[in-house]
C-alpha cells in the first residue's frame, strides 16, 4: 500500500479511529494486525520473512537474557551471532544471492554457474532486518532488557508507518512508547497531520515532478547534452531527498497522530557545510545505526584511533552502499562518499592552517555558502552512480558530461521536451523555493510547526489549505501517470 | 469546553476542505460528454433516443428525423458501447427525458466476437462512464463493470480529481464555463464524416445461431424490462458495418430474441442490408462506420419505418420546434462547409469562402501575434500540430468576383484596402503593395461565424499547387459554441 494512494487515505483514518476507540489492552494487537495487513497488501506470503526475523530476534533476546541470568556470557555471544547470521542469511538470499551468482559466473568466466532465484525482492527487507538486528545487539549490550511480550516486540518490528522504508527505529526509542498507553492528543494529531501533508507535498509536487525530467534525460543519456545530464543529476539529488524525506515525514506524521514519536530521518541535509554534517542530516536513522553498530565498535577495538576511524568510515560506506542495493553502482556510490569523508578528515587540520595563513574568514556567510554548494555538488556527483542503471551507464553519463557540455543548450526550446513543460517547470521552481525556505528554517533550528500553530486560526487554515490543494492540484498522479513508488522501497 | 471547541473546529475544517475538494474537482472536470444534447435539451422535448456505440454516432442523423417525421431525436452513445453500458445510458436518458421511443443498436451484443477486441472495450469502459453525470447511475455503471469482470483501472481513476487534476495547465474561460446542461449540441450526437473508404461487402450467410456473451444477454433482458416498465416503445436495429461470420449468427439469435419479445428489429447487416441500397464503395468511412451518405440512407430508412408504424408527431405539438428547425439549418451549414473543405482547387476554394460572409479566413504568418483566445481554442483543437501557431490577419470577404476580391480591412496591423487576387498569380495586396504572396506556401484557418467555430486549417503548396485540408473534429463543436 502506497502512502500516496487512495487505499492509504482510507486505511489511515480507519485504523487511527479504531485504535483510539478500542480498549487499551487490545490496541497493540490491533495495530499489529493492521501493520501486517498493510505489508501484506504487497505480497502476502512475504509476511513469513518478517515473521521469521521477529521470531529469531525475539527468541534470541529471551535466550540472551536467560544466559545472562545464569552467567553464561559466551553463550550470549553465540546467540547474538546466530540471530545476526540467520537474519543476514535471509537478507542475502532474497537480496544479494543473484548478484553473487552473476558476479561469480563473471569472475570464473562462466565456469561456476549457480542457479538464479526468481522471486521479487521483499519490500523493506533491509529496513526491518536492520531494526531487528539493532534490537538483538541492544539486548546483547544490555542497553535494554529482552522484550517478553511477543505482540509488543512484533509491533516494534512491523509498526506500519515505518515498516517498509524506515526510519529504522531503535528499540530504546520506540519499544518504551509501544509499552506505554497512548492517549489521543490533539496537538500531536495536528502536528502529525501537518507532517503528513508536508510529506505528500514533497512527494507529489516536487519528487514526482522532478522525476519526469530526470527520467527523460537519463533515458536519453547517450544523446542528451552534458548540461542536461548535470542538471538532471542535481535535480535527482533533490528528487531523492524529497522522495525519501517525504516517506519519512508521512511515516513520522502517521505515527505521531497515534501518539508515537519516531526519530527524525532528514534534517535539511543540503545545507550541510561538510560531509560529516551531511551524514548527520541525511538518512539519520541509518547513519546512526552504522555509527552505533559498526563505526564505534570498530574504532573501539583498535588501538590507533585515527587509522581506525579511516577504516571504519570505509567499512561503513562500503556496507551502506551494499545495503542500498545489490549492484556495483551502489557500492561505488558508497565508496565515493567514503572518499569524500576520509579526505575531509585527513585535510581537516591542513585546511585550517591554510585558511589561517590566507586570512580566510571561515565564519563568513559567503564561505559557508561556498562550502554548502561544494558539498551539494559532490553529493550530486555521487548520485550519478546511484541513479544509473549500471556502472557502464554511469561512466557513459560522465563521458558525455566531459565531452559534450554546452550550458547554452539549457536555454533552448528543447529544454521543455524533457518531461517538464513550461508550466510544470514553473511549479517545480516555486515548490523548490518553498522546500528551500522550510529547510533553511529547520537548519536554523526554528520550529516551523510551532510557528504555524501559533498563527491566528484563519491564517492557519489558509496554510493548511495551501498545502492540501497544492498537492491535490499540482501533484503528479492519476491516470496520466503511473503512480510512482517511493524510491527507497527497493532497498 | 476547550476540548469541544477543538473538536468542532476540526470537524468544520474537514467539512469545508471536503466541500472545496468537491468544488475543485468539478471545476477541473472535463465536461465534454457524448450526452450533451440529452442534458441540454429542454425537459420533455425529446421524443426518441437512439442508443449505441460509435456506429450510432456515425450512422444516425437525428436532425433528419425531425425534418422527415417531425420527431425530435438524439443520439445517446459512447465508444464501443457494450450492452451493459447501453442499459445505464438508457437509464440516464429516461431520468433526463421522457421519450416515447428508444432505438437500440445491438452492435454491443457482439462483445467478444466483433472486430474490436474485448480488452479494448474493457479499457475504455471507464471512459464511457464519464459521459454520465456523477450520480447513482454513474456509480451503478462502475459497479456493473466490476460485476461483469472487466479489468478496470484503479478505482481512484473513477474519482473526478485524480482524473482531471492535470487540467490546471489548460485553464481557460471556455473550459470553466462550458456546461453540457446548457450548451447545446445541434448535431445531437451525430458525428459527421464525408470521408469515403471502399469496403468489401460481406457475404456471409448462415442459419445458425450464436448466443451472445452472457452479460450482454442479461443486460438486454434488463433493457427490455426497463422499457416495458417505463412504457417506452423499444426498437432494435443493427447499423451497417463490415461484420464477420459469427456476427451474422449472433444477428440470427437477435432476430429470434426480438421476435420472442415482440420487438421490431431493423437489422441492416446480412440479407437485410440490401433494402438500404448501401453502396460499399462510397458509403463507409472505414470498416466500422458509415459516412454521411451511408448515415443518410440509414436515417431515412428508420424514418420511413417510424412513419409507417408509429403515430404522427405534429410539429406544432413540439414546444421546441423552432429550435430544432434552427438545428437542422446548422446541420445543413455543416454539410455545406464540408463541401468547401473538400475543395482542392485554391481559386474555387477562395471563391466559395468569399461568396459567404459567414466565413473568415485567418492567414498564418510567422511575424505577427495570434489572437490569444483563438490561439488557445485552436491549440486545444489540435491545430498547433499543423504548425499554425501565429496568425496575422482577418479577411472578411464582403464581395466576390472571380479573379479579384477587394475589401476594407486590416492586414498585419495596417488598415487599408486589401485586394485578394487569385488565378495565375495569386497574391494579397495591401494598399497595392504585396502583403503575402500565395505564389509561395501559406497556411490559413477557416472560421465559420454561423457555426461559431474554426472548421479547418489549409496548407497550400505552391510548387505542386495542392491544397491540403486538416479538419476540426466534430467532437469538439461543444467547445466552440
Amino acid at each position: 500500500m502506497l502512502f500516496n494512494s487512495v487505499d492509504f487515505i482510507l486505511f489511515f483514518p480507519v485504523v487511527t479511529i479504531l485504535f483510539f476507540l478500542l480498549p487499551k489492552r487490545v490496541r497493540n494487537l490491533f495495530l499489529l494486525a493492521a501493520s501486517l495487513y498493510f505489508y501484506m497488501c504487497w505480497k502476502a506470503k512475504y509476511i513469513l520473512l518478517i515473521g521469521f526475523s521477529i521470531l529469531v530476534t525475539y527468541l534470541g533476546g529471551l535466550l540472551m537474557d536467560a544466559f545472562e541470568k545464569r552467567g553464561k556470557s559466551r553463550l550470549r555471544g553465540l546467540v547474538l551471532a546466530g540471530a545476526i547470521l540467520s537474519n543476514l542469511a535471509v537478507l542475502f538470499l532474497f537480496k544479494y544471492y543473484n548478484f553473487f551468482v552473476e558476479n561469480l559466473a563473471a569472475l570464473s568466466q562462466n565456469r561456476l554457474l549457480l542457479p538464479l532465484l526468481n522471486y521479487a525482492l521483499p519490500v523493506g527487507i533491509s529496513f526491518y532486518t536492520f531494526q531487528a538486528l539493532g534490537y538483538a545487539i541492544d539486548v546483547y549490550r544490555k542497553d535494554i532488557p529482552a522484550e517478553k511480550n511477543l505482540i509488543t516486540y512484533a509491533l516494534f518490528i512491523s509498526f506500519y508507518p515505518q515498516l517498509v522504508a524506515g526510519p529504522i527505529e531503535r528499540s530504546t526509542n520506540l519499544m518504551p512508547q509501544i509499552k506505554q498507553d497512548t492517549r489521543f492528543d490533539f496537538e500531536k494529531m495536528r502536528r502529525g497531520l501537518l507532517l503528513m501533508g508536508w510529506g505528500m507535498f514533497q512527494k507529489l509536487v516536487i519528487a514526482d515532478r522532478l522525476a519526469l525530467f530526470v527520467d527523460a534525460v537519463y533515458q536519453d543519456y547517450a544523446q542528451a547534452d552534458g548540461a542536461y545530464l548535470i542538471l538532471a543529476t542535481m535535480l535527482f539529488a533533490l528528487q531523492i531527498y524529497c522522495d525519501f524525506g517525504s516517506y519519512s515525514n508521512i511515516a513520522r506524521g502517521a505515527a505521531e497522530v497515534m501518539g508515537y514519536r519516531l526519530m527524525m530521518n532528514f534534517n535539511a541535509p543540503y545545507f550541510a557545510k561538510s560531509f560529516a554534517e551531511y551524514w548527520s542530516r541525511w538518512h539519520i536513522s541509518l547513519s546512526t545505526w552504522f555509527q552505533d553498530y559498526i563505526f564505534e565498535p570498530v574504532v573501539w577495538r583498535m588501538k590507533n584511533k585515527k587509522v581506525a576511524a579511516y577504516i571504519a568510515v570505509l567499512l561503513v560506506f562500503f556496507v551502506s552502499g551494499f545495503w542500498h542495493g545489490a549492484s556495483w553502482t551502489y557500492v561505488i556510490w558508497g565508496l565515493l562518499h567514503a572518499f569524500f569523508r576520509v579526505t575531509e578528515m585527513a585535510l581537516r587540520h591542513p585546511k585550517k592552517k591554510l585558511y589561517k595563513k590566507l586570512g580566510v574568514n571561515t565564519k563568513s556567510g559567503w564561505f559557508g555558502a561556498l562550502q554548502t554548494v561544494w558539498v551539494f555538488l559532490c553529493v550530486s556527483f555521487t548520485f550519478v552512480f546511484f541513479r544509473a542503471d549500471s556502472v557502464g551507464q554511469a561512466f557513459g553519463i560522465l563521458r558525455q558530461i566531459g565531452t559534450s557540455t554546452h550550458f547554452g543548450s539549457l536555454f533552448s526550446a528543447s529544454f521543455f521536451t524533457y518531461g517538464l513543460d513550461e508550466k510544470d517547470f514553473v511549479v517545480a521552481l516555486i515548490a523548490l523555493a518553498v522546500l528551500a525556505a522550510a529547510d533553511w528554517l529547520a537548519y536554523k533550528k526554528k520550529d516551523v510547526y510551532h510557528w504555524v500553530f501559533t498563527r491566528p486560526l484563519a491564517a492557519r487554515w489558509v496554510l493548511y489549505w495551501l498545502l492540501i490543494f497544492s498537492s491535490v492540484i499540482f501533484g503528479v498522479y492519476g491516470p496520466s501517470y503511473d503512480a510512482a513508488p517511493f524510491i527507497y522501497f527497493q532497498f | 469546553m476547550e476540548k469541544y471547541k477543538k473538536l468542532i473546529g476540526s470537524l468544520l475544517f474537514a467539512v469545508i476542505t471536503l466541500a472545496m475538494l468537491y468544488g475543485t474537482a468539478n471545476l477541473l472536470r472535463d465536461r465534454e460528454t457524448t450526452l450533451a444534447d440529452l442534458y441540454s435539451a429542454q425537459e420533455g422535448s425529446i421524443d426518441m433516443v437512439i442508443v449505441g456505440s460509435s456506429h450510432v454516432n456515425n450512422g444516425v442523423i437525428p436532425n433528419i428525423f425531425f425534418l422527415l417525421y417531425c420527431i425530435s431525436a438524439t443520439n445517446v452513445y459512447s465508444w464501443s458501447q457494450p450492452t451493459w453500458t447501453a442499459y445505464h445510458y438508457i437509464r440516464e436518458a429516461l431520468s433526463e427525458q421522457d421519450p416515447d421511443i428508444i432505438i437500440l443498436d445491438l452492435y454491443g451484443m457482439t462483445y467478444g466476437n466483433s472486430y474490436i477486441m474485448p480488452e479494448e472495450i474493457d479499457r475504455i469502459n471507464y471512459e464511457n462512464s464519464f459521459n454520465i453525470d456523477i450520480n447513482l447511475n454513474f456509480l451503478s455503471l462502475i459497479r456493473t463493470s466490476e460485476q461483469v469482470g472487466l479489468d478496470l483501472r484503479n478505482y481512484e481513476d473513477f474519482l473526478n480529481l485524480p482524473r482531471y487534476h492535470t487540467r490546471w495547465k489548460e485553464l481557460d474561460w471556455k473550459m470553466l464555463t462550458y456546461d453540457p446542461h446548457n450548451d447545446r449540441d445541434f448535431l445531437k450526437g451525430y458525428g459527421l464524416s464525408y470521408q469515403a473508404k471502399a469496403q468489401q461487402q460481406p457475404d456471409y450467410q448462415s442459419d445458425e445461431r450464436v448466443v451472445p456473451y452472457e452479460f450482454c444477454v442479461e443486460y438486454l433482458d434488463k433493457i427490455v424490462a426497463l422499457c416495458e416498465k417505463e412504457q417506452v416503445s423499444l426498437i432494435f436495429t443493427m447499423i451497417p458495418y463490415i461484420y464477420n461470420e459469427t456476427e451474422v449468427k449472433i444477428d440470427n439469435w437477435l432476430e429470434d430474441y426480438a421476435q420472442q419479445h415482440g420487438i421490431p428489429y431493423l437489422s441492416y447487416i446480412g440479407e437485410e442490408a440490401r433494402q438500404l441500397d448501401l453502396d460499399y464503395e462510397t458509403d463507409f468511412r472505414d470498416n466500422g462506420h458509415l459516412n454521411l451518405y451511408g448515415a443518410q440512407k440509414v436515417t431515412q430508412s428508420l424514418s420511413q419505418f417510424l412513419k409507417e408504424n408509429y403515430p404522427a408527431y405534429p410539429k406544432e405539438d413540439n414546444p421546441c420546434a423552432a429550435l430544432f428547425d434552427e438545428d437542422y439549418l446548422k446541420y445543413e451549414r455543416v454539410l455545406q462547409a464540408n463541401k468547401i473543405m473538400a475543395e482542392d482547387d485554391l481559386g474555387q476554394y477562395l471563391d466559395q469562402i468569399f461568396a459567404d460572409s459567414g466565413y473568415t479566413l485567418y492567414l498564418v504568418n510567422d511575424n505577427s501575434p495570434l489572437t490569444p483566445q483563438l490561439a488557445q481554442a485552436l491549440e486545444r483543437a489540435g491545430i498547433a500540430q499543423a504548425d499554425c501557431t501565429q496568425l496575422c490577419a482577418q479577411l472578411n470577404a464582403v464581395s466576390s468576383t472571380f479573379g479579384v476580391t477587394e475589401i476594407e480591412t486590416e492586414l498585419f496591423g495596417k488598415a487599408g484596402s486589401v485586394r485578394f487576387e487569385y488565378g495565375e498569380n495569386v497574391q494579397i495586396l495591401l494598399n497595392d503593395y504585396p502583403a503575402i504572396s500565395i505564389d509561395s506556401d501559406f497556411k490559413a484557418v477557416l472560421y465559420d461565424a454561423v457555426l461559431d467555430r474554426p472548421l479547418e486549417t489549409i496548407a497550400y503548396d505552391a510548387a505542386s499547387g495542392t491544397l491540403a485540408h486538416k479538419e476540426f473534429s466534430t467532437d469538439i463543436i461543444g467547445l466552440f459554441q
